[in-house]
């Protein structure tokens, strides 16, 4: 009697020691997640993996809106004065005083790789799907193999050679052994692969509204031009001419598939106009912003707005919002739509500079908040055109080049090349073609993360040098003019990353 | 049959609820006069024992020669004690009595925890620790508290004084990079029970398993050391109900001292002045020194950089260059921090008869922080029952509950925590205006066109932010044991442990959000509430078979077990925004639009469990020669399929050379020794769940096709299937001896220990899509050895005074001896993301990492600087071939070239040039070697007792310096900032750089000596004296057995060079790669406390 006492108590303990003694008691799996291994099970998997990384280029210490430190400050169009505490760091890239262990130059090198394993997770997906419409695995291929492309060409223009993965790593040791650099033709040997299937994949020529947003062969051919036209300079000059002839032809075939006439019927403030960026022809590639949503709207006006301004944004600016560099604002030529469009001079005594206009949203959906809708544009058509010019220029067909410099410059309210070189100043300014677009670039893409790849692309490094050092200290602010070097070329690898292998990631001169 | 059961269970119950009637016929006594004498076992007589009429409550002394009287009962039971002597307990048989002592071998004939079963401290050879109920600092409000300083090679650290967190407890070293370090807390044999709270009055003793021999029967996870925590049970033969209450008064233990209004408004000035000339120069203008009369616009028009250059114009007087006394001078400490009160009653009755022994008890404390807003209310209840069913079958139950109520407060960065920010805060602005409200958003709104660090009032974000805990834990655990034979037993134990907690964010709209004012539509936007339901549940069963015999000499003791534990958690946790105002301050105020309401990353379930094996078998020869040996197997779900089982051994053994015959009293009369040696192996499963399995991240959006959200999924980091236990294996070496009857008595352990296959978050290169991963660093070895000493002594032991001491010392060194292939490890540990710690072979675990200053650069030097300035190429960081450099080495990150009161950094590899080469082991978290001791005395009815505990060569990083003392002028300093170098004329102490908001190289975000600070100190933890009432029992004829009234003090003071708060610091929580770093922690209390105690 006294046993049954002794039986409720292990009764008890059984309840505990039966389940344990099966084998499932130790093999717990997340309830919160899905296996790796488990994922890839239907098309629409692959489609959400796709969408994955669409997603990894929002990361602004990547290629999103927020990513101006990294071209924009590392070139002579933006920059910061504050060089005190925090704020040290990002003042080391305007004033060519970077450090590999610098933490924003391991944050975007980190971001860019995210990238790249995004896009592998979901080429990875398509090679496991069988799919029942062959047309969307190419669509979907195509879509990775561009985003892949893009942080590629990012990589292999700011570090040179650069670690290649092409697949998930699934352990240790492959991440260990994949950490080394692999030559700068290979790097681009992958991007002309992945762009080249995408330029001749099932995607349709520019998406409709329903598609903003993800890849086009308009852009996949763009994009690839405009890699060519890198590769013509970066690469050994043996196959200089291939690579132009490449790029001409990638770029015209992107051309061509535009819906519009000429630039002018397409208003220059219409291109960052927020209600028409799902419209506006001229767009190729954007990574795109819901206007009013506190996690996926854009805050680039916001965060441009100097303190005392309402050109961007409802929400008042509170410091000298998104510096300009007074190199910057002499390049504009008097007349120019674009100047006005773009900067704008912040009265208020604590700011008394200028600041981006270029970027805007007043609406009240976006509101005091700042939540702006402004799409990040990637990709378009004046780049293009601008690109065609250069690669004419190259090719030697001055005529033509100047007639994309022209659609250009029309646009912008300027007198036509022919005429304007006529101007002294002008061209005592810009002597040569090469620097008439490098300059019309220069103010036509302000603040579109353009200018560091055009100066790399349009100079050597020893050129790159010279240029910078002959601007004036005093339109540079603090960020010193004589730090710039050769070794400013291309970015120390970040200190993580080489000292995980001195040997194999080895370290960029200078550093 | 079930009726007898019921009547049984209803006697059970009954004996909960009043047990005194249990008792009711061993109170009827009737007192007569008993005389006698009490003599040691050589017929000497002792002077000064105690002697105790269990039945009566009445108590009685020997005098000199030995003899004693005392009004007792025939047939009841006296206990007759004396220090140094075991306690006896005898029936009084007869009116006269001749009682015969034997002296105590000291501590080695008390019982101890072991794990699974309990053993007297002999038989075991392992290093144990234990600490008593009557050696704890009770008057402290929680467990861990109580227990610093009182235990050798175990390091209780106070790292925070709010009232809801406790200390953090270090078992001999750091065995582990990157797995906790916290020991396995097990409350009366259930190891799950990390209750911090536990009621203080209800411990009867912890003993704590320091050596992986004794560990290693908690297998993998009992490489952070065992902390068992026995609670008091009732005894047979008596009851007694006893009430305790307690009041204090709390207050800041150290204020930390700053500058004046004045002084800081001074260092402004010159901050923002010599930034102004520094730009000048720097962009190429010329300077002279009417140009620190320019006004701020002319100032900003000619090197922008407001924040950097703009004087506030009621503290500078332009024209004349000079300070214009501030209106205000606010002391934002004196602000922020208040005399707190707290309250405790515990209220405890124990007792029980020959067969069921109860225990029960309640307390409730309420205990105000000292920073305003915070606090905590507690209550605790548990019910211990014990009971014989029949002479070979026993059972029992322990029931305990706690509830916690917590107010909470932000710590760390000042944009949110108010303790940096008090700091921080400048002295020139008032906390309230002329009607008493507090002043809000005075430093943000400046912040940006001043240069003022953008923070909000510190009181307002104490006060305003509502940050609330609630939590119930429940544990209820029953045992039955049965003797299959008479030397063999077996025993099941169940448990079931819950956990519930609510936890309530708020923070309000009255606040500032940035320099946006409070109100504004940026501050409602950035109102938000968080709500947080955590659920728990761990379940056990534990079965074992227990045989021991005694043969001849020869003695066994077999253990063997099978134990599963399964433990779960579910977690929903949501935040909201859209606030409209603060009407309601709780999560249902979320605003209209449903985006405003998101569920966070920290919701979730997750279980693990835990299946295992152990076994242990101790033998010893004639009480002389010992030998344990135990073994462990785990199965956890923790571990990657590929590596589920883990093995744990260990073997322990003691000579018990004073009971050798050719010992003959080396050590003195009645002394004792003996040696303990040991090896053991033990784990270290801190690696949360399902880390072992990759997994795919998502959902999550992306906005495509105009403003569509899409789901999207990515690839989850990569994860170690592989992924196991770490091993710390550990050979101890130990000596008990006592001398003088045992009134000294020394316990002193030498051990080294490695511990391998270490748990490590292996830094992986960008190209795998996540920065580290976590695994075992195969053939990887972290070493401490050391050794810990506790020493205790009665010199003076008799009727009207006793003193006692006790002392002890512990030093560890920790190395690590192979990183097995991985690299050096930088990691973070301070303000941002800049590297303050490193981690490499030879070295100890995290040491701190940066530049060495070595000078402050004088007038007299500019000749040489200027010299090789002219001479450096700041493009290739080089001198012309041949150069030689003059002055100190130019340092690649400073934008702002080397002027008079700068500091200047080593060029460690001689290259010519200051860089990330040049940085080097700069310090060490680890004290050389800590120590505790405490002083016990009474005087008749007086009693007195004391602790301290110390630290002695460790360094401290104080983060807080990045803002405290960076004389910027953006923020209050350090008092010492007033020292700095000013001109040639005003050196300063030579050490504080001049002020500057300009880059420099001194205040640019590089970790130097310059950061580091001495972190050795000496504590008394505690104070108390008491006073008991004399014959309380006689005269009130038994109605109260004894009142005792005390005044204590907790953390009286404390010695130390530290600026900060506390140079206990622990911003990092634990983390072993970086450890000792300051950084806004809540303070230390210093408590004054009255108490009352009445035993029924």
């Amino acid at each position: 009697m006294k046993h049954t006492f002794f039986i409720t108590i292990i009764s008890a303990a059984l309840v505990l020691t039966a389940s344990s003694c099966k084998k499932e008691f130790l093999g717990q799996a997340d309830p919160n997640a899905v296996t790796v291994a488990d994922y890839f099970t239907s098309e629409n998997d692959v489609l959400t993996a796709v969408n994955g990384a669409y997603q990894s280029l929002r990361s602004n210490a990547g290629m999103a809106e927020g990513s101006g430190l990294y071209t924009e400050e590392r070139s002579d169009n933006t920059g910061r004065n504050d060089n005190q505490s925090n704020a040290g760091e990002p003042f080391q890239f305007n004033d060519f005083s970077l450090l590999p262990s610098n933490t924003y130059l391991q944050n975007h090198w980190n971001a860019l790789y995210k990238i790249i394993n995004a896009a592998n997770f979901a080429l990875a997906g398509a090679d496991i799907i069988k799919f029942n419409d062959p047309d969307l695995k190419s669509q979907y291929s195509a879509e990775a193999k561009f985003v892949r492309a893009l942080a590629y060409f990012d990589l292999v223009r700011k570090w040179g050679a650069v670690a290649l993965v092409t697949k998930p790593v699934s352990s240790i040791d492959e991440a260990m052994q994949k950490n080394t650099r692999v030559s700068v033709d290979s790097i681009y040997a992958q991007i002309v692969n992945d762009l080249t299937d995408a330029a001749d994949s099932k995607l349709p020529d520019l998406q409709p509204v329903s598609g903003k947003g993800r890849a086009s062969r308009a852009a996949a051919n763009a994009l690839l031009g405009k890699v060519y036209l890198t590769m013509a300079s970066a690469l050994s000059s043996t196959k200089r001419a291939d690579n132009l002839q490449s790029a001409l032809h990638y770029l015209t075939a992107s051309y061509n598939m535009r819906t519009f006439g000429t630039l002018n019927e397409i208003p220059y403030a219409d291109v960052f106009d927020v209600d028409k960026k799902t419209t506006c022809p001229e767009l190729l590639f954007q990574i795109e912003y819901k206007q009013g949503d506190k996690d996926y709207s854009s805050s680039i006006a916001a965060s441009n707005q100097a303190k005392g301004e309402t050109t961007n944004s409802l929400k008042p600016g509170t410091g000298s919002g998104g510096n300009v560099k007074l190199d910057l604002i002499k390049d504009y030529e008097s007349g120019d739509l674009r100047k006005d469009f773009s900067v704008k001079f912040a009265k208020d005594p604590t700011v008394n500079d200028w600041y981006i206009t270029k970027f805007r949203d007043k609406s009240a959906l976006a509101g005091t908040s700042g939540y702006g809708g402004n799409d990040w544009i990637l990709l378009r058509y004046a780049d293009v055109i601008l690109l065609l010019a250069e690669v004419n220029m190259d090719l030697g067909n001055n005529e033509a080049a100047i007639a994309f410099l022209d659609q250009v410059r029309d646009r912008a309210g300027l007198q036509n090349y022919k005429e304007a070189i006529k101007n002294p100043a002008y061209a005592a300014r810009y002597p040569t073609l090469k620097l008439a677009i490098l300059h019309e670039r220069r103010v036509e893409l302000a603040f579109e993360n353009q200018r560091l790849y055009d100066l790399l692309r349009d100079f050597t490094p020893e050129q790159f040098v010279a240029y910078i050092h002959a601007k004036d200290q005093a339109d540079y602010g603090l960020a010193k003019i004589s730090n710039c070097g050769t070794k400013d070329y291309y970015y120390p690898i970040p200190f993580k990353d080489n000292n995980l292998n001195p040997e194999g990631m080895y370290q960029n001169p200078g550093y | 049959m079930l009726k007898k059961i019921n009547a049984y269970l209803v006697v059970l119950l009954f004996s909960f609820l009043c047990p005194p009637l249990l008792m009711a016929q061993d109170n009827t006594h009737q007192l007569t006069e008993i005389r006698g004498a009490v003599n040691d076992t050589l017929g000497h007589p002792l002077s000064g024992a105690t002697l105790h009429d269990l039945a009566s409550g009445s108590k009685s002394r020997t005098d000199p020669s030995g003899h004693f009287s005392i009004r007792g009962t025939l047939g009841s039971r006296l206990e007759i004690s004396y220090v140094g002597y075991e306690t006896k307990s005898i029936v009084i048989d007869q009116k006269n009595l001749v009682i015969q002592l034997s002296p105590a071998s000291n501590l080695l004939d008390d019982v101890v925890a072991v794990g699974y079963q309990r053993m007297k401290r002999s038989e075991f050879s392992g290093a144990v620790a234990s600490v008593k109920a009557k050696d704890l600092n009770t008057t402290t409000p929680t467990l861990g508290q109580a227990l610093v300083g009182k235990v050798a090679g175990v390091q209780i650290a106070q790292v925070s004084g709010a009232p809801y967190v406790s200390t953090k407890i270090r078992v001999r070293g750091v065995g582990s990079i990157n797995a906790s370090a916290d020991p396995l807390y097990v409350i009366d044999g259930y190891p799950a029970g990390n209750d911090i709270y536990i009621n203080p009055d209800d411990i009867e003793s912890i003993d704590i398993l320091k050596d992986a021999a004794s560990a290693a029967i908690y297998g993998s996870r009992a490489s952070g050391g065992v902390v068992l925590i026995t609670t008091k049970k009732g005894k047979s033969g008596s009851s007694s109900l006893s009430y305790d209450f307690q009041a204090g008064i709390n207050q800041l233990s150290h204020k930390v001292k700053q500058l004046d209004a004045s002084q800081f408004a001074q260092l402004m000035i010159d901050g923002r002045n010599n930034a102004y000339k520094d730009l000048v120069i720097n962009g190429g203008g010329t300077w002279t020194d009417d140009m620190y009369s320019d006004d701020n616009a002319t100032r900003v028009a000619r090197v922008g950089n407001s924040g950097s250059v703009s004087i506030l114009p009621d503290i500078y007087d332009f024209a004349q260059q000079k300070l214009i006394a501030p209106k205000y001078n606010t002391d934002w400490q004196d602000e922020l921090y208040r005399n707190a009160l707290s309250t405790r009653h515990s209220l405890a009755l124990r007792g029980g008869s020959d067969k069921v022994r109860y225990s029960l008890s309640g307390a409730y404390q309420d205990q105000d922080g000292i920073i305003v807003s915070t606090g905590q209310k507690r209550i605790n209840f548990r019910a211990n029952v014990d009971a014989d069913i029949n002479p070979k079958m026993k059972a029992g139950a322990h029931v305990a509950f706690t509830s916690i109520t917590n107010s909470e407060v932000e710590e760390g960065r000042f944009d949110h925590g108010p303790i940096l920010g008090a700091l921080i805060y400048m002295p020139i602005f008032p906390a309230y205006d002329s009607i008493g409200n507090l002043v809000k958003n005075q430093a943000a709104a400046l912040s940006s066109q001043y240069g003022l660090q953008s923070i909000e009032n510190p009181v307002a974000l104490a006060e305003e932010t509502q940050i609330h805990r609630t939590g119930w834990r429940s544990t209820y655990n029953a045992y039955l044991s049965y003797d299959i034979l008479k030397e063999l037993q077996f025993k099941v134990n169940t448990g079931l442990q819950t956990y519930n907690e609510k936890y309530e964010f708020y923070r309000p709209s009255s606040l500032s959000s940035g320099a946006y004012p409070p109100g504004s539509p940026q501050a409602l936007a950035a109102a938000y509430a968080t709500a947080r339901t955590t659920a728990q549940k761990d379940l056990l069963a534990e079965f074992t078979l227990n045989y021991k015999k005694s043969f001849a000499r020869h003695n066994l003791d077999i253990l063997a077990g099978y134990t599963a534990q399964q433990t779960s958690s579910d977690i929903i946790s949501v935040t909201a925004k859209g606030f409209q105002n603060d009407r309601i301050e709780e999560i249902t105020a979320k605003g209209a639009d449903p985006s405003n309401f998101t569920m966070d990353d920290a919701t979730g379930k997750a279980t693990w469990t835990l299946l295992s094996y152990l076994a242990r078998a101790a033998y010893n020869y004639d009480n002389r020669y010992f030998l344990t040996a135990a073994f462990r197997t785990d199965g956890s779900s923790r571990f990657g399929s590929k590596n589920r089982y883990g093995i744990f051994p260990s073997v322990a053994g003691s000579w018990f050379i004073s009971k050798e015959s050719f010992y003959s009293d080396w050590l003195g009369v009645n002394s004792s020794l003996r040696l303990r040696a040991s090896w053991g192996l033990s784990g270290n499963n801190n690696i949360g769940n399902y880390n072992n399995q990759q997994v795919v991240s998502g959902p999550d959006g992306v906005v495509l096709g105009g403003n569509n959200i899409a789901t999207a999924y990515s690839l989850g980091p990569l994860m170690d299937n592989a992924l196991g236990w770490e091993s710390t294996s550990q050979v101890n070496i130990g000596l008990d001896a006592g001398l003088f009857n045992n009134r000294l008595s020394i316990t002193a352990n030498y051990y080294i220990s490695k511990s391998y296959d270490l748990l490590f978050n292996q830094t992986l290169p960008a190209l795998a899509g996540a920065s580290t991963i976590l695994t075992n660093l195969k053939d990887s070895k972290v070493q401490n050895k050391g050794l810990d000493l506790q020493i205790n002594g009665t010199p003076v032991a008799n009727e009207i005074f006793e003193l006692s001491l006790n002392g002890n010392f512990s030093l560890n060194r920790n190395k690590v001896l192979d990183m097995g292939g991985a690299s050096t490890i930088y990691s973070s540990g301070a303000e941002r993301s800049y590297v303050t710690h490193v981690t490499e072979t030879g070295q100890p675990i995290g040491m701190f990492y940066g530049y060495k200053v070595i000078g402050m650069v004088k007038e007299s030097d500019m000749a040489a600087i200027e010299e090789d300035n002219a001479n450096y190429n700041a493009a290739t960081q080089s001198y012309p071939e041949g150069y030689i450099r003059k002055g100190p080495a130019i340092s690649t990150a400073s934008s702002n070239s080397l002027k008079p009161g700068d500091l200047y950094f080593q060029d460690t590899n001689g290259d010519g040039v200051v860089n990330e080469k040049d940085k080097t082991i700069i310090g060490s978290a680890y004290a050389k070697f800590t120590y505790g001791f405490g002083i016990n005395l009474r005087y008749k009815q007086l009693d007195f007792s004391s602790s301290f505990n110390g630290s002695y060569g460790n360094q401290v990083l104080d983060g807080q310096d990045y803002y405290l003392y960076n004389m910027e002028g953006s923020g209050n300093q350090y008092e010492k900032v007033a020292d700095r170098y000013v001109s040639a004329q005003q050196p300063g102490n030579g050490s504080v750089y001049r002020a500057s908001r300009a880059g420099t190289q001194s205040n640019s975000t590089r970790l130097s000596t310059f950061y580091l600070q001495s972190g050795s100190f000496l504590r008394c933890t505690n104070m108390t004296v008491g006073y008991t009432v004399k014959d309380i029992a006689r005269k009130t004829n038994d109605a109260i057995k004894s009142i005792r009234i005390y005044a204590a003090a907790d953390n009286l003071f404390t010695i130390t060079k530290y600026l900060g708060y506390n140079p206990e610091v622990d911003y990092n929580n634990g983390a072993n790669l970086t450890p000792g770093v300051d950084y806004g922690k809540y303070p230390l209390m210093r408590a004054f406390n009255l108490g009352i105690k009445l035993v029924f």
